[in-house]
């Protein structure tokens, strides 16, 4: 049977000291000293993740940039909402300003109380005579 | 070919020449680039952050596509073009990765990165930014007056 040699780094294997008999328990696999692999242990995919990422945000700026500007400059919309807007405003006004500026209107009414409260005539302190 | 990871440019002389130079040789448009600005005073930093600027455009480069390059000075508060972080800590974090040898597959998947990012490159990027700019100014048209006629409504139901 070929045994399967796993290499251990310096600290750990002086961690390891003493349990030698206990490496004998595991069949197959023979414990060694020496250096690690730098990509051996790398499996925390963290370079695939952020390339996968960055793939992801370049195909987005281009399909705003390729498709999504494009057809707004083709067909743009924002001036004619504005215009349709304008012309809601205006006819929520024409109903607006008559209602407010009746002789009788609430908002006449109001500024009458606050003119007549802020205006009130001081009280006179001379005497009858 | 390289990872696109942050590559800081060192440089002192901010003559347009040099500035050019660096930028060039720290692959401006090719990777995120990042460049410390170092006077305090906010004019002396704007005129470098400006330098910097047209040295992106002489090299025909976008300051943000495909990849950012960043001024870091605390002097100021932003630049009209380049994107800006007070501190080199406030970089995107998403940027920051330490260069390793890449395997089969994020080699092969860093080409489909480089292919996009060059389509990005080829299409016109100013005038697309300058049809964005109108766009973002027609919208704040469309908000202000939106909002005023919804304030009218309003007062219009409640007066009723």
């Amino acid at each position: 049977m070929v045994k399967k040699v796993k290499k251990v780094s310096s600290d750990k294997m002086k961690e390891l000291d003493g349990f030698e008999e206990v490496f004998d328990l595991f069949e197959g696999t023979e414990f060694k000293e020496g250096s690690i692999d730098p990509r051996s242990g790398d499996d925390t995919f963290e370079l695939y993740n952020f390339l996968e990422n960055e793939n992801m945000r370049l195909q987005l700026l281009d399909h705003l940039y390729s498709a999504k500007i494009k057809t707004l400059q083709k067909y743009p919309q924002s001036e004619k909402l504005t215009v349709e807007q304008h012309k809601k405003k205006f006819q929520i006004l024409s109903q607006l300003v008559p209602l407010v500026s009746s002789h009788d209107s609430a908002f006449n009414e109001e500024m009458e109380r606050l003119f007549n409260k802020a205006y009130r005539p001081a009280p006179s302190t001379e005497s009858g005579d | 070919m390289k990872l696109p990871v942050f590559e800081e440019v060192k440089t002192s002389d901010f003559s347009l020449s040099i500035l050019m130079k660096h930028l060039h040789r720290a692959g401006a448009g090719k990777s995120p680039i990042y460049i410390h600005l170092e006077p305090t005073d906010p004019v002396l930093a704007r005129d470098q952050a400006d330098s910097v600027y047209e040295a992106l455009v002489g090299l025909d480069v976008h300051p943000q596509l495909p990849f950012p390059c960043y001024i870091i000075t605390p002097a100021l508060r932003g630049h009209d073009y380049l994107p800006h972080a007070k501190a080199e800590q406030d970089l995107p974090s998403h940027f920051r990765k330490k260069s390793k040898r890449l395997k089969n597959k994020e080699q092969s998947l860093l080409n489909r990165v480089r292919l996009v990012a060059d389509k990005l490159t080829n299409q016109d990027l100013p005038q697309l930014d300058a049809i964005v700019n109108e766009e973002m100014s027609e919208h704040k048209k469309l908000y202000k007056v939106t909002r005023e006629s919804h304030f009218y409504e309003l007062l219009l139901k409640a007066l009723k």
